[in-house]
């Protein structure tokens, strides 16, 4: 599952409503703690608003064992 | 070192094997997050930001050779080839998928290792002096004295639930590297006026959100009521401790809202309950926890070694190593190495597999198969000969681990911050690295002389921040990371805590505020001043003044 896939919604209760929705995903061990964040729509998707989750989304900022971050 | 008996061995092999029932539950989806949650942690598996981290007890920062070969084969086979020492003198690894866990506690246990009490609200891994047993200041071994607590704390029934978690640190020297005033409890190994040997006992130490000094509750406490002493000051939290109020819950609040007289007449009176029923200390068991750490078979080594000397004047490279990687053996002839976990573009603590297994067989073939862990994320070989520290500096080279930085300003402890920790608000790591790449002159290095640069991603101050000469703690500024700065603070016997210079500074700043802070403080300096005299002495406003541009009062 990738940024790009996610719902964006406007209104906190439809935020509720997705978080809902994934019960079954969450039941079923595909999913842990879902939870909601804030996005902006850039010029290629959605991009998150608060550094945390857009380190969530891309990984690391920094070289860790044989990785680099991404650029 | 301490070896595992069969029930060390039983207890260990126990929990690894009902954790893999757990875990198997908790994929098949019998258990849900909710309820595999308190059981993954009593294992020290934390869910991360983005995936599983295990963190692994290193029992007072004391490691074999093999076990450090374990570490390797972990983080090469279930995670991403390395692994995170930390400031509690565990490691860390950052990404192991959940099924695989089991295995990893299979191959810990394997080397008397594992992962338990290293989460959740219990007596954790107990910390202690790196230079232990090798220190020439030392007045006894604290492994004795540590290995002791760790075996009375271990599934101890009573404090398994405590109102918070609880870190006991204990040193054997008057020089105090294993930052006992910033730790629940902090024990001095320290004789009295007749030479019998004991502690000095201090709590209510700590950083996170209250940072506090922990205070001397007993001067002196004889070595046999070692456990019926820290039962006592258990009992005494565990009934008053805040269970209330997460940030309150720590016994520092407890010590500091009760005055720390009334505390140690409570914990006195508790004591005299106890005397009867407590865990006894008899001599002939500390006798037989002293027998495995007893020192090594020394050689008769001179002081002096001609080829060791010869290379130091030739090799300029060595000699810098020299000057800052190696402290003072008690044994003549011997020297004890730091490897620094420092370099440049690295991240404090990282070390990779095949970095580890570089030390332990530098550990084996030089250092009598010891390693040791350090509360500033280093590495330590605790019995090097002077004739063969040629060797072991041209060993640690080939592996990328001679940075020569020990002590001064690169040598930064950092906690993995926002690119890895949930409860972080900001980024320590890339941080660290900024400013060790604008520190790099090893010249100039050595001109600033001993400065502790630490580090903390949030609050919670597993940067110890707190107690950094420059500490540095990251901030959340409506998404975006800033940085505070304290100044004066030190984890030594001088304890003190760093104090706030003035408003934050953004990511793009921060390196520039600590070279101007460096700048003034060797604008400031006398003659023979450390950073943190220099600081003492003048105090915050000549640094106020340069950081801000202004006077402020």
């Amino acid at each position: 599952m990738r940024l790009g896939d996610a719902h964006d919604v406007t209104k906190e209760t439809e935020a509720e409503e997705l978080i809902a929705n994934t019960e079954a995903d969450v039941a079923a061990c595909r999913v842990v703690e879902p939870y909601a964040m804030t996005v902006e729509k850039a010029a290629r998707g959605l991009k998150p608003v608060s550094q945390r989750e857009r380190i969530r989304a891309r990984g690391p900022t920094v070289p860790y064992g044989h990785h680099k971050p991404r650029a | 070192m301490y070896r595992y008996d069969t029930l060390d061995q039983n207890l260990v092999d126990e929990r690894a094997r009902q954790f893999r029932g757990q875990v198997a539950r908790r994929l098949s989806g019998e258990l849900s997050e909710a309820e595999f949650r308190p059981l993954r942690l009593m294992n020290g598996l934390y869910l991360q930001l983005h995936a599983y981290m295990v963190r692994v007890a290193i029992p007072y920062g004391t490691l074999s050779a093999d076990q450090m070969r374990a570490l390797a084969y972990i983080a090469r086979t279930w995670d991403r080839g390395y692994g995170h020492f930390t400031t509690r003198q565990n490691i860390q690894f950052n990404w192991p998928n959940l099924a695989d866990v089991p295995d990893i506690l299979d191959a810990l246990a394997a080397v008397e290792m594992h992962a338990i009490q290293t989460s959740g609200n219990c007596i954790r891994n107990v910390t202690a002096d790196a230079y232990a047993g090798v220190a020439d200041d030392e007045v006894a071994d604290p492994r004795v004295y540590a290995e002791i607590i760790r075996q009375w704390s271990s599934l101890h029934p009573e404090f398994s639930f405590l109102p918070r978690k609880f870190k006991v640190a204990v040193t054997g020297a008057p020089q105090d590297r294993a930052a006992l005033r910033v730790h629940d409890i902090g024990l001095r190994l320290c004789r009295d006026s007749d030479g019998a040997l004991g502690f000095e006992v201090m709590v209510g130490g700590g950083q996170g959100r209250t940072p506090m000094i922990g205070t001397t509750i007993r001067s002196f406490l004889p070595e046999a009521d070692l456990l019926t002493y820290l039962e006592a000051i258990l009992r005494v939290y565990n009934m008053l401790g805040r269970r209330d109020n997460l940030y309150k819950a720590r016994i520092k609040i407890l010590v500091h809202s009760l005055g720390a007289e009334t505390f140690a007449a409570m914990v006195e009176d508790e004591w005299h309950q106890l005397e009867d029923t407590g865990p006894a200390l008899p001599a002939h068991e500390i006798k037989r926890i002293r027998a495995f750490f007893l020192p090594p078979t020394y050689e008769d080594l001179e002081a002096t070694v001609p080829e060791f000397e010869a290379r130091r004047r030739q090799d300029t490279a060595f000699a810098r190593w020299c000057q800052t990687n190696l402290a003072r053996h008690r044994r003549s002839g011997y020297a004890i190495v730091d490897v620094s976990l420092k370099p440049e573009g690295g991240s404090p603590g990282d070390i990779m597999a095949e970095q580890m297994e570089a030390v332990a067989d530098l550990a084996k073939r030089y250092s009598f198969g010891e390693i040791r862990v350090t509360h500033a994320q280093n590495l330590v070989l605790p019995h090097v000969k002077l004739a063969e520290l040629s060797a072991v500096w041209e060993g640690l080279a080939a592996a990328g681990l001679e940075t020569p930085n020990v002590g001064l300003a690169t040598d930064i402890i950092a906690c993995p911050g926002l690119d890895f920790c949930n409860l972080a608000n900001a980024r320590s790591i890339p941080v660290a690295q900024r400013i060790i790449e604008r520190f790099r002159n090893l010249d100039r290095q050595h001109d600033i002389g001993e400065l502790r640069i630490n580090i903390s991603g949030c609050i919670n101050a597993c940067g110890h921040h707190h107690v950094g000469h420059i500490g540095i703690l990251g901030v959340d500024r409506k998404g975006e990371e800033y940085y505070q700065i304290t100044l004066g603070g030190s984890s030594d016997e001088t304890a003190s805590l760093g104090k706030v210079v003035g408003p934050s500074f953004s990511y793009d700043a921060i390196t520039d505020a600590v070279e101007v802070i460096v700048t003034t403080y060797l604008a400031q300096r006398c003659q023979g001043e450390r950073f943190l005299d220099t600081y003492r002495r003048v105090g915050a406003q000549p640094f106020k003044e340069d950081l801000y541009g202004i006077a402020q009062g």
